[in-house]
Order: C-alpha cells, then sequence, then structure tokens
C-alpha cells in the first residue's frame, strides 16, 4: 500500500521530540526516504483507523496511555494484503513487554541505546535494511 | 475471738457480782477449806478480786479494792474468826491484791478481760500471791486458839521465798493469759525475753520451794506445783520450743532432786523428813500428790508442744491464706474457683472488673465462659491429682452482655473434706489481640512500604534515564557540531553539562542495576563458579592487562544461584580489588572457598590498600564512598548491588582483613555445594 515511487515511507509514533528529531536527523534523505510522524498515541490511532500508507512503522512500546501495545493490536487488525513491518522502540527490556508485543505481532525490538551515535548507527541500520527490502 | 473489751453489763451490776464473788469465796476459803487445806481458798478470793479489778479498768479501782477488804472482813469475823487472826489475813489480801495489780497494770500492761477458762486462770494465779502472803501472817501472828493450825515448820526465809515466788508467779500467770487471749504480737521482741526469763525463775524458785522446804500446809506445795503446771502449760506456747526444753531439763533435776533428798520411798510413799504432824497426815498421799504432779507436769507439756504445734499449723495456713489473698487480689489475671457444679465459690478483684462484675460469687461459670468440655469428665475422676489444661482462647461474657476474648487455664483439685473443684486463671486477651492486629498492619504496611520504595526506585531512575539520554545526546551533538563556533565561555559551559550529566547517568544507571537486583526474579539453578568467575573476569580483561593483575583462582564448586546476579557480584568485587590494589607494581588477587556449615564460602583476596575497620560495614551502603572521585572513580553502589544479591540468595556478605594488608571480601551463598565436595582449603 505503500506509494511505489521508490521512496521509504516511515511512520514514527513518538512522543519525544528530541527522539523525533533523531529520527529524522538519522533517517531522512532527500528523494529517497520520508519520516511521517504522530505525535502521539491519539494520533497514531487516528492514522492507523485511516488506512496507513507506510512501508515501516516505528514506535515506542511506551508511548503515554501504555498504548503502544494497543497500536500494535490495531495495527495487525487493519492489516490487509501486506503486512506492514513494526520496529518496536524499548527503553525498558522488561520481558513481559516485549514477549506482549512480539504476540500481538510486533517484528522487531531495539532497546534505545543511551550513545546518541549508537541510537543515530541503529536507525541507519534499521533504515538501510528497509530500502534494501524495498529494492528486492 | 472478737471478745469485746468491756462488758455490756452495767457496772452496777458489774460491782455486786464483783463483792458478791469475793464474798463467797472469803466465805468458803475460811469456813469450810481453812480447816482442811490451810490457805488455798484464799487464793481464790483474792484471785477473783484482782481479776474483777482488772475487768472493770483503771478508773475507780482504789476505792473498789478498799470497799473489798471490810467485806473479807466481815466474813471471817462472822463466821467465828477472832479479829486477832482475821486482820493478818486481810493485810494479806491487801498486799497481795496490790502487789499483783500494780506489777500486771503498770509493768506489763496487761489489759484483757478475764472471762471463761482464761478467767479462772487469772483467777487460780493471782490467788498464789494472797496465799503466800496470808501464810507468811500466819506464820508469824497466828495461834491454835483463832481457829487456825499455825503453819509448822515454815521458816522465814522459806515463807519470803514462797511469797516472791508466788507473787511473780501470779503476775505471770495473769501476764500470759493476758498475752494468749490479746492473740496478737503486740508486745516486742525484748519484753517477750524479759518475760520469758522472769518465768523461768518463778518455774525454778516454787520448784524450790515446793521441794526443798519442808513445807507444813501440804496442800500448799501441791498449790505450788500446779501455778508451775499452769506456767508450764503456757510456757511453750508464748516461749517456743527452745524454752520448753530447757524447762524439761529442769524438771528432770527436781525429780532427781527429790529422790535424793526426800529419800522416797517406793513402796510406803513416806517422806522421811516430814517430822510435824499435819504433813504426817498427808504423809504418803502426799509424794503421791508429787508424783503426780510430776506426770502431769510432764504430760501438760506434752500437750502444750502439741497445741503450740496446732498453733503454728494455724499460723502457716493464716499466712498462706493471706499469701493467697494477697496473690489473688493483686493478680492482673483473673482468678476464680468453680465447685463441681459450675458455682463460681471464689472470685478475685480482676475477675470481676473483667466480666464487670461486683460480685461473682454463686454465679454459674457457664454465664460467663465456657468450662472445658473435659471438665466434667475431668472431675470424674475425683480428683486424682491436679489436672490442668493449657490455656484455651474462649469468648467471654461481660455482665452488660458484650462478649471479649480471653484466654482460659483450667485445673481442678480436691479440697481437704474431699470434694473436687477446679480453678481457672482467665486473661482478658482484648487489649493483647488488638496489639497483635496493629503489630501485623504495622509488618504488612512496612512489607508494602519496602516494596513501594523498590519499585519507586526502579521506575524512577528507570524515567529519569530517558529525559537524561536526551539531556546527553543533544549536549553531545551541541559540542560535537558548535565546538569552536561558539566563544570560548561557551565551549567551556558545554563542557560542564556535559560532564554533570554524564556523572548523573552512571548514577541512574547504578540506581537502576541497585534496585534491578532487589526486584529481579531469583532463578537458581545449578552454576559452577569456576566458569562464572572467569566470564566475569573476560569482561575485566582490559583493566587487568592495564594494571598487570594476576588471578589465582582455586577450583570453586557448583552451587544453585542466579547465575547473572552472582556473576554481576564476582564482576564487581574482582573490579574493586583491581581498583583497590597496590598503588604499584603488580597484583595478584586470590579466589579461594572454604566449605562452611552453611554452605561454601567465597573469598576474594587482595593485597590492595584495604579497608580500615570501622567502615567495614559502611562500605555496603549505597552511593558510599572512602575516597575522592578523582581518586579512585565510581559511584559506591557496587558493594551494595553485591550485598543485596548474597542478601537476597540468603546469604552473608563481609570484610575480613587480609594477612599483611589488604582486603578479603568474602560471602556465603545461603546453599551448599552440589556433589560431593572437595577438601577444605583453608585460607589463612
Amino acid at each position: 500500500m505503500s506509494s511505489s515511487n521508490g521512496i521509504l515511507h516511515i511512520l514514527a509514533i513518538e512522543d519525544n521530540p528530541g527522539d523525533i528529531c533523531l529520527i529524522r536527523e538519522a533517517m531522512e534523505v532527500e528523494g529517497k526516504v520520508v519520516v511521517d510522524v504522530a505525535s502521539n498515541s491519539t494520533l497514531g490511532a487516528q492514522r492507523i483507523q485511516d488506512g496507513l500508507d507506510c512501508d515501516l512503522v516505528l514506535m515506542d512500546i511506551n508511548i503515554p496511555g501504555n498504548s503502544g501495545l494497543d497500536l500494535v493490536s490495531q495495527i495487525r487488525a487493519n492489516d490487509r494484503d501486506v503486512r506492514i513491518p513494526i520496529v518496536m522502540f524499548t527503553s525498558s527490556n522488561l520481558v513481559e513487554d516485549v514477549r506482549e508485543a512480539e504476540r500481538r505481532g510486533a517484528d522487531m525490538f531495539v532497546v534505545k541505546p543511551f550513545d546518541v551515535h549508537e541510537y543515530i548507527k541503529v536507525l541507519r541500520e534499521i533504515r538501510s535494511r528497509f530500502l534494501e527490502a524495498k529494492k528486492a | 475471738m472478737g471478745t469485746p473489751r468491756e462488758s455490756p453489763r452495767p457496772p452496777v451490776v458489774d460491782a455486786v457480782i464483783t463483792l458478791g464473788a469475793y464474798a463467797f469465796a472469803v466465805y468458803l476459803g475460811t469456813a469450810l477449806i481453812v480447816p482442811i487445806s490451810g490457805v488455798s481458798a484464799l487464793w481464790l478470793a483474792n484471785g477473783v478480786a484482782v481479776a474483777a479489778l482488772l475487768r472493770q479498768g483503771r478508773s475507780r479501782w482504789i476505792p473498789r479494792l478498799l470497799g473489798l477488804l471490810p467485806i473479807g472482813l466481815a466474813v471471817r469475823l462472822a463466821l467465828g474468826i477472832e479479829l486477832e487472826a482475821a486482820v493478818p489475813f486481810m493485810v494479806g489480801d491487801l498486799i497481795d491484791i496490790l502487789v499483783t495489780l500494780l506489777v500486771l497494770r503498770f509493768l506489763i500492761g496487761a489489759r484483757s478481760t478475764f472471762k471463761g477458762p482464761a478467767g479462772i486462770l487469772a483467777l487460780f494465779g493471782a490467788a498464789s500471791a494472797g496465799a503466800a502472803a496470808s501464810a507468811f501472817l500466819a506464820s508469824v501472828g497466828a495461834t491454835p486458839s483463832a481457829g487456825i493450825e499455825p503453819v509448822e515448820n515454815l521458816s522465814f526465809h522459806a515463807a519470803l521465798m514462797w511469797f516472791i515466788g508466788r507473787t511473780v508467779g501470779c503476775v505471770l500467770v495473769v501476764s500470759l493469759v493476758d498475752a494468749w487471749r490479746s492473740g496478737t504480737p503486740t508486745r516486742t521482741h525484748d519484753r517477750r525475753r524479759y518475760e520469758a526469763m522472769v518465768a523461768f525463775l518463778i518455774v525454778v524458785l516454787t520448784g524450790g520451794v515446793g521441794e526443798f522446804v519442808p513445807v507444813a500446809g501440804t496442800l500448799a506445795g501441791v498449790g505450788i506445783a500446779s501455778v508451775r503446771t499452769l506456767g508450764l502449760f503456757l510456757f511453750p506456747i508464748r516461749y517456743g520450743r527452745r524454752a520448753t526444753a530447757t524447762l524439761m531439763a529442769v524438771l528432770i533435776y527436781e525429780f532427781t532432786a527429790l529422790l535424793v533428798v526426800g529419800h522416797v520411798s517406793v513402796f510406803g510413799f513416806r517422806l522421811v523428813w516430814v517430822e510435824s504432824p499435819s504433813a504426817v497426815i498427808v504423809g504418803a498421799g502426799v509424794a503421791e500428790a508429787m508424783l503426780s504432779l510430776f506426770t502431769i507436769q510432764v504430760l501438760t507439756l506434752g500437750l502444750a508442744a502439741l497445741m503450740a504445734e496446732r498453733r503454728a499449723t494455724a499460723d502457716r495456713l493464716h499466712q498462706n491464706e493471706q499469701r493467697f489473698q494477697a496473690l489473688a487480689e493483686s493478680a492482673v489475671d483473673g482468678i476464680v474457683e468453680v465447685s463441681l457444679e459450675g458455682e463460681i465459690t471464689f472470685a478475685n478483684d480482676a475477675a470481676k472488673q473483667m466480666f464487670q462484675v461486683d460480685d461473682l460469687v454463686g454465679a454459674q461459670i457457664s454465664s460467663l465462659v465456657r468450662p472445658p468440655d473435659q471438665m466434667g469428665q475431668v472431675l470424674d475422676l475425683n480428683g486424682t491429682g491436679l489436672v490442668k489444661t493449657r490455656p484455651q482462647a474462649d469468648v467471654g461474657r461481660r455482665g452488660d452482655g458484650s462478649t471479649f476474648p480471653l484466654s482460659a487455664t483450667w485445673w481442678t483439685f480436691t479440697t481437704a473434706s474431699g470434694r473436687t473443684a477446679a480453678s481457672a486463671i482467665l486473661r482478658d486477651e482484648s487489649e493483647r489481640m488488638l496489639e497483635e492486629e496493629a503489630r501485623e498492619k504495622e509488618a504488612a504496611d512496612l512489607e508494602r512500604s519496602n516494596a513501594d520504595l523498590a519499585e519507586f526506585a526502579y521506575v524512577a531512575s528507570h524515567d529519569l534515564q530517558e529525559p537524561l539520554r536526551m539531556v546527553v545526546s543533544f549536549l553531545r551533538l551541541l559540542s560535537e557540531r558548535y565546538h569552536g563556533k561558539l566563544d570560548a565561555d561557551a565551549d567551556q559551559f558545554i563542557g560542564y553539562a556535559m560532564d554533570g550529566a554524564e556523572r548523573l547517568s552512571t548514577l541512574v544507571a547504578d540506581l537502576l542495576t541497585y534496585s534491578r537486583a532487589g526486584t529481579v526474579a531469583l532463578e537458581r539453578r545449578a552454576v559452577p563458579l569456576g566458569p562464572l568467575v572467569e566470564e566475569s573476569m573476560d569482561l575485566l580483561r582490559m583493566q587487568m592487562r592495564e594494571k598487570h593483575v594476576e588471578v589465582v583462582l582455586d577450583e570453586l564448586p557448583s552451587v544453585r544461584v542466579n547465575s547473572s546476579l552472582v556473576g554481576l557480584v564476582m564482576q564487581n568485587l574482582l573490579s574493586n580489588a583491581m581498583k583497590f590494589g597496590p598503588p604499584e607494581g603488580p597484583a595478584v588477587i586470590e579466589i579461594t572457598w572454604i566449605d562452611r556449615p552453611d554452605g561454601p564460602e567465597i573469598r576474594v583476596i587482595d593485597h590492595g590498600i584495604g579497608i580500615p575497620e570501622d567502615r567495614r560495614e559502611q562500605v555496603f551502603q549505597p552511593f558510599r564512598r572512602l575516597h575522592a572521585r578523582d581518586q579512585y572513580p565510581g559511584n559506591g553502589i557496587g558493594l551494595a548491588v553485591c550485598r543485596k544479591i548474597i542478601e537476597r540468595h540468603g546469604g552473608r556478605i563481609w570484610i575480613e582483613p587480609t594477612l599483611g594488608g589488604g582486603t578479603t571480601m568474602c560471602f556465603t551463598l545461603g546453599v551448599a555445594a552440589i556433589g560431593d565436595k572437595r577438601e577444605t582449603v583453608d585460607v589463612a
């Protein structure tokens, strides 16, 4: 369902402006990668409701309201012929949370590195992995 | 006994009775008895007088006494005794009564009324004094023509001794009766000793008069012995067993003396030294009387000892009773006694208060508290001994119908009369239960607050990390991208901010580790400690190389623990051993173990700077540092984490000094080693 103009569309559901800034900084590439942001869980839910138009969802497992997990369920409920990959950031590494997210259909878990350069590196790795997947 | 002090009779009636009795006694003594027995009836008369005077109190006793004398004189004259003889008798009466009264009243302080048997004893004692005086006067002045046989062979000295002995004897008897009747030990110990001494002297003196003076009126001798018998009878009651034993010795001595001096003929009962006709009349009878008196004395002593024993028993009983009363009434617990039929026969104050009832005696125990189920059964055992229940929880019912928790301890016993009864100690438990509830609530509160605190520490440190990550991240980007582009101050400020933020982030990370060590699930599995230590060493390899550290690793056992947590302990201890190692030169760290009763004790030994003794507990507190940060870096969380982990395992961790300097960290894990135990390695 993503636009097939070769551009990677990423939806980041993230309420922390610093993180949004870093995600944009690390991932956006003019003409190649677009990062769209839903800055809270309500907006995220709205976007899902409207029908997602992206290649990848990045979201924090701990969006206030603890709705990260609910949003995963919601996305999976609205999936049509394509299963949108979901990468979840977590700053806790609470095993229970991860298992629950997995059960609901999240695909990948990343513990936010404390070091800013590590963080940027991880984000870029994700970006390049999905860019390649898109090309393929 | 509760004898009233004052006679309820009006004084006039009392006086009439007294005078009548006196007149009658004088009449009896003079008219009927004197011709036969000499003077003994006069003792009775004078005794009546003394007792009567004592009875009427101190007031106006002199006119009363003086009033007696003309009556005695009149009676004697009426009986045909010449004035010449009757006057000495009267004077004898006067001296006798006066001396007795004075001594009794002012020296010994007798106060009792003399009634019943005690009164008779008093009369008897008092009378003896009068007899002595009369006999003395008679021996000097009386003539046969006066109608009275003169007392022959009574020497002046003997008569004097008799007089003294009997007077004092009279005093003794009355005072003894007084003391006996008063019942309570009102006299001091010294007074008692004085009395005992006097009494002893009297017994000896009267004995001397009785046996060694050739007494003409031998019934007087019998009288003396009678007085002594009475004295002896009272003696042990008042003065105790030791005094009694002394008296026994005196009696034996007297009897021996009687045999030797008197030459008592065994078959004839004849006193060879008694020559006078009046004595011969009674001859053998007197000897017999003396012997039987002696027997009576001995028997009396026995009886007196028995009475003393009974008195002592009564005293003990009384004392026990009082002790029980004191105990029962001062007890905090309720004490009740219950009959076989379940009726309360005794209840102390505490019980009454507990049930809020004014009197419990007569009430049914079942209205207050359920008696034990087996009580009936126990009672059926017919009191074969003390059967006691354990304290049992129960419900008490107060007078107003409200209930309260109590515990009851029951036992049964058999009374002296063979009846079986039961007692119970009842304790009001409402307060204790309230306290217990409060304590339990407190404990639960504490547990919850501890859990809350742990949760708080975890959440706080976790949630702090997020904003901190932002601060650190953007400061870093700021300093990287704008270094040199702003002015020098800006670069410096950014540097300070970075420094603080990074320090804060390690603190938060440490706090998170610490709280996680206390909250993470403790899943135990079999862990060989050797490889675990090596794993920890791998993480520290770089540091080890830097500091030229050599680790000597003993062969360690396997234990059931949480491997990641214990691994963290090993890592912290090794890291500390390295950090606080010898300031210069290569360091050796030894890791050994000892088999202890509570499981293996692991010892991490370094030869570094050591920890002063007074700081060896402090270092286990979170964020407690002994050194400046620039000297030895770190937040001081390592050992706190170690202690938390070790204690969660049920083990202990402590610090010992290493021989020759350095620190030895010791810990146990609350479990025994798995499999066979290798030989104990002794580490000095």
